[in-house]
């Protein structure tokens, strides 16, 4: 992998980009932030509206609610720090031939990836309203705060977004194989996890919340390392999220590779430019 | 990512190496029809298209190439190939000493690629930005990168251009800053797949002006395809052709000529609207007005031989004799090519 200064380098220019690109005009600036917070307080709402009206959701406090609900927006703003634009349509760069672009520079794929779509100031409209929001959680009391409880919350945040990020690269790589199919089916996926891991599952019963640790690890995202961090689930209950995100770590980078030499193969025949460079 | 490393080769005089290379595209059969499509899924069937069939080419370094040949003739897997975005059945590849796949990133640093139809450039970013990025991915020595901004603002005119969005650019416009982009960290080897297409008649000029430009100074090794073969032959002294994955000629334009269509050229321009005169020795192409055509072999006859012909029946105002334009040329190969081909291939 790149040493820190080159990964800075690169990083520094997609941060620069990212600005100049929101930046075009007033109106594009205030429509993206204010757009994308409106967005996210929209299915926050719900969800708090919910616990308000029936006292808590599934034996969850409003308070541990808001911790949840930060999580889960808190890895959506860490995947949207990293992995934004054309890098998180990664089933459209790969069916639609946009890889060859990739490949032409000089440099890993894996680091091209985890720079090219570094956009801190889209991320800044999920990680600080999640920021808030985890902040008054624990201000109100849900859980002590101790150095060992946030080196905890840091990588169990880290181990979710590996967990989404994998996924959504897990399910990509079938446009090697499937390019059209794949670049219906990655999204659709990839949302279904977003749309939730905002609910608590304790309300599902054992088979569905079995589903949704394993095939469907939606529960990775905000639900069993909220549990695990608000000591509503046994500290073990903690290695479950990085276990998680390595097996879909491992699952996606395995068919990543098994995809590319097969591109290497066949190439695409369905080369369009739409939706590439943002 | 360093400085890209000339040592592999710096002595070799072979930029390219082609050795017996194949590739072929499993292709799936897709009958028409509700009953075919659930035919095809149960039973699948698939047809081999033989891109390239045991090429084998060699390509000097500074040397450039015309890469030409009709739609799916195996031009794009070439490139691509040369490119390390593919990879061969069989055979072996060197570019610049490296094997384009397994070596991708030290390869890719010291080529440059241009696709007509695809661009490097971010869209919605002012085209200096696109070169910043281009500066840092390729990390480009500071002094170097200023020096070939410098080389190629001049030589292809980008002041203006730089400022802009590259959304907001016409296509030559556009092709002229991808052809600098591709430039900026000094490549070896340059591939430029169709840079002409779609440009019009100023555009290809500048396009032209500039690859021959950077041949004269820069001792680029280039590879260019394109459709239109009279702007390759402004670029090239060498044309490979290149038809069903099989190279079909190798050599110079004007032995293409002599091999395809030895004849020239006499149009001959008479007093007053007559007959065309009868000659021999010479096919008539055409005859408008007072205005005749006529096609004839230089090596069985000679343009003074046939002038004399005309002189004794006719009052010759003026005359015109020149080549067969090298589209014809290439249409009439192409045609003979089509006679025996049995099926359409696929774009490749």
């Amino acid at each position: 992998m790149a040493s820190p200064p080159r990964l800075l380098a690169l990083w520094g220019t997609y941060t620069r980009m990212n600005l100049v690109l929101l930046l075009r005009s007033k109106q594009q600036f205030v429509t993206y932030i204010v757009g994308d917070l409106l967005a996210r307080a929209g299915t926050i709402a719900a969800v708090l509206l919910l616990a308000e009206r029936f006292d808590g959701i599934g034996g969850w406090t409003q308070g541990q609610l808001l911790f949840l609900l930060g999580y889960g927006l808190m890895v959506s703003g860490i995947e949207t720090l990293f992995f934004n634009y054309n890098v998180a349509a990664i089933s459209r760069r790969i069916g639609r031939g946009q890889l060859d672009h990739s490949l032409l520079q000089p440099q890993p794929l894996a680091l091209t990836f985890i720079t090219e779509g570094f956009a801190p100031v889209d991320a800044l409209a999920l990680v600080l309203p999640a920021g808030v929001m985890m902040a008054g959680s624990l201000a109100a009391g849900s859980v002590a705060v101790t150095p060992l409880f946030l080196l905890s919350l840091v990588a169990s945040l880290l181990a979710s977004t590996v967990v989404l990020v994998g996924f959504n690269f897990l399910f990509g790589a079938l446009a090697f194989w499937a390019p059209q199919g794949a670049e219906e089916l990655s999204p659709a996926a990839t949302n279904l996890l977003q749309s939730l891991k905002v609910f608590p599952l304790d309300v599902a019963g054992p088979g569905l919340r079995a589903l949704l640790s394993s095939v469907v690890p939606a529960g990775f995202l905000a639900w069993i390392p909220s549990s695990a961090l608000l000591g509503r689930s046994a500290p073990s209950a903690m290695t479950a999220t990085f276990v998680a995100a390595a097996v879909v770590a491992g699952a996606s980078t395995f068919a990543f590779h098994k995809g590319l030499t097969h591109y290497g193969h066949t190439g695409s025949q369905r080369y369009s430019d739409f939706g590439h460079r943002r | 990512m360093g400085t890209p490393d000339h040592s592999v080769t710096r002595t070799s005089a072979i930029a390219v190496e082609l050795r017996q290379v194949t590739k072929t595209y499993r292709q799936r059969v897709r009958p028409p029809g509700l009953k075919g499509s659930l035919r095809a899924i149960l039973r699948p069937a698939f047809r081999e298209i033989h891109a390239l069939r045991g090429v084998d080419l060699t390509i000097e370094r500074g040397e450039t190439l015309a890469y030409a040949g009709p739609n799916g003739a195996g031009k794009s897997t070439t490139i691509k190939l040369l490119a390390g975005i593919l990879s061969p059945e069989a055979g072996h590849i060197r570019v610049l000493g490296l094997d384009p796949v397994k070596d991708r990133r030290r390869h890719v640093a010291r080529i440059g690629v241009v696709f007509g139809q695809r661009t490097e450039l971010w869209h919605d970013h002012p085209v200096g930005s696109s070169f910043e990025w281009k500066r840092v991915v390729w990390n480009i020595d500071r002094a170097d990168y200023d020096r070939m901004l410098g080389l190629v603002t001049e030589l292809l005119d980008l002041r203006d251009i730089l400022p802009a969005l590259t959304r907001e650019l016409s296509l030559g416009q556009r092709m002229r800053a991808d052809l600098g982009l591709a430039l900026l960290h000094e490549p070896e080897l340059l591939l430029l797949d169709e840079p002409t297409i779609g440009l019009d008649v100023l555009g290809k000029r500048r396009i032209l002006g500039f690859v021959k430009e950077l041949k004269s100074t820069q001792r680029v090794t280039t590879v260019v395809t394109s459709h239109d073969m009279a702007d390759l032959e402004v670029l090239a002294e060498r044309v490979v052709m290149i038809d069903r994955g099989s190279i079909s000629f190798d050599g110079s334009f004007g032995e293409l000529r002599a091999q395809v269509n030895p004849r020239r050229v006499l149009t001959i321009e008479t007093a007053g609207p007559e007959a065309p005169p009868a000659l021999a020795e010479a096919e008539l192409a055409k005859s408008e007005a007072n205005r005749h055509t006529f096609l004839y072999d230089p090596k069985t006859v000679s343009i003074n031989a046939l002038l004399e012909q005309v002189a004794r029946t006719h009052e010759v105002l003026d005359v015109e004799t020149h080549r067969p334009d090298i589209d014809e040329v290439i249409a009439d190969l192409y045609s003979s090519w089509h006679e025996t081909r049995k099926e359409p291939e696929p774009n490749l």
